[in-house]
């Protein structure tokens, strides 16, 4: 690739992104059986293509547990605790191919790819820069909130349901204060580092991590756009 | 003051549509369990987010930057329908409109949290528009008797009690902003 490096990944950002898309739309459009597996199928298919062996194996382990409990235990149960099973295995169920696309989409593409992804298809860069720094984020985002949950548990102010019913106003402020002041800090050094990459000149712009749509980013991009249609009308 | 927005306030705005639309995914997402408590998201998802709305709106005093913000929000928000995109479109616009020329009072800006807030409301519009279907397609997720309980609980009427929700919770999250904005960072110096 003319000395460039390719992307460590076999996936375009683009094929990532179509099959969020195609999660998204079915998993609120209410799935019958065949369409909930093959919807997941297409789910574990990306993981395992981005190299997250464990993620996947775990995916499918819950969902087969999900499922399980949802055909034998629910009917014997009663009451308020069928109600709960019921909810935790289909809503989560429901929600498990979303979750999982959302996890490679931010987890597996270094920010480079997207923008170079994004502006391959030509859209304005008001567009890409805030999509790809939003995709870019929300990993960053798990990280803090994971730290400063963990600084107040040291403090015995972890965020517990117990602390949120008894002071909620204080835990609010205690949980978002350094939250967002280390994310505004993050987000003045990103913004820095942009700027020394030069986004901010009206020329365009050749990218470090060079992406392409290759044979099997069709695929799946068709296999998306086919299963969403099935979702949406059927 | 400059007006157009530069590379680095599009990263702004990148990043903290990102915070508010994952603590709102994570905050709906919990308050879902209760019937009671989904119908309060406005209220408790408006005064959690207050804060955050603040912060980004000080932080990059430009116009237009409250729409991008509203047109991410509307993005994500309207997975089953379009018309949560809409509206968030137009309730962007009218906080734009509160703002606009004043964007260092945190007066205004509350205000326009307020009005902001009601692209919260997102996934409700589906339960006024076409509340049978919605109706229908929760009862594949939640289950017969979940589904038996929202129905009791939501009225025709019950669109203005949740717009008010909305308004109560954007207000109270717009203050609660306003106080942890000049209690904190103000004094660290970040909303520069």
């Amino acid at each position: 690739m003319n000395g460039r490096i390719a992307s460590g990944s076999l996936l375009d950002p683009r094929s990532k992104l179509a099959v969020f898309i195609a999660a998204c739309f079915s998993a609120f459009s209410g799935l019958t059986h065949p369409q909930e597996f093959a919807l997941l199928a297409l789910c574990v298919a990306t993981t395992l293509l981005c190299q997250k062996w464990k993620r996947a194996f775990f995916t499918c382990l819950a969902f087969a547990l999900m499922f399980l409990c949802d055909l034998f235990l629910v009917p014997r149960l009663s009451g308020i605790l069928q109600n709960i099973v019921m909810l935790l295995c289909h809503l989560c169920r429901f929600i498990l191919p979303l979750l999982t696309a959302f996890y490679v989409l931010t987890h597996t593409s270094r920010i480079g790819e997207y923008i170079s992804a994004f502006t391959q298809m030509h859209l304005p860069n008001e567009v890409i820069i805030p999509l790809a720094v939003m995709l870019r984020f929300v990993p960053t985002i798990q990280e803090e909130w994971r730290a400063v949950n963990q600084a107040l548990r040291l403090r015995g102010m972890a965020l517990t349901w117990k602390n949120i019913v008894r002071r909620p106003m204080q835990m609010m402020e205690y949980m978002l204060v350094p939250f967002l002041l280390q994310c505004s800090v993050i987000v003045d050094e990103m913004s820095a580092a942009v700027m020394a990459r030069g986004f901010d000149r009206n020329m365009p712009r050749s990218s470090y991590a060079e992406v392409q749509m290759k044979v099997l980013d069709w695929c799946i991009i068709m296999i998306s756009t086919a299963l969403m249609t099935w979702n949406l009308c059927f | 003051m400059k007006t157009k927005l530069t590379t680095k306030d599009l990263i702004t705005a990148g990043a903290f549509g990102a915070i508010y639309l994952v603590l709102l995914t994570v905050l709906s997402s919990i308050l879902t369990i209760v019937p009671v408590l989904f119908l309060a998201t406005p209220l408790i998802a408006g005064i959690v987010l207050g804060t955050v709305y603040m912060l980004y709106a000080t932080k990059v005093p430009r116009t237009g930057a409250i729409l991008v913000l509203a047109v991410l929000v509307g993005l994500i928000t309207s997975m089953a329908t379009i018309y949560p995109l809409i509206f968030a479109v137009v309730w962007g616009i009218i906080a734009e409109i509160i703002t606009a020329k004043k964007h260092k009072s945190a007066g205004a800006l509350a205000a326009s949290y307020c009005v902001f807030n009601l692209t919260s409301m997102g996934p409700f519009f589906a339960l006024v528009l076409a509340k049978d279907a919605f109706l229908e397609s929760c009862s594949a997720y939640y289950g017969a008797e979940y589904v038996a309980t929202l129905d009791a609980l939501t009225p025709s009427w019950i669109v203005v009690v949740l717009i008010a929700l909305a308004l109560v919770g954007g207000l109270l999250g717009g203050l609660f902003g306003k106080r942890v904005l000049k209690k904190h960072f103000v004094k660290a110096g970040i909303t520069a």
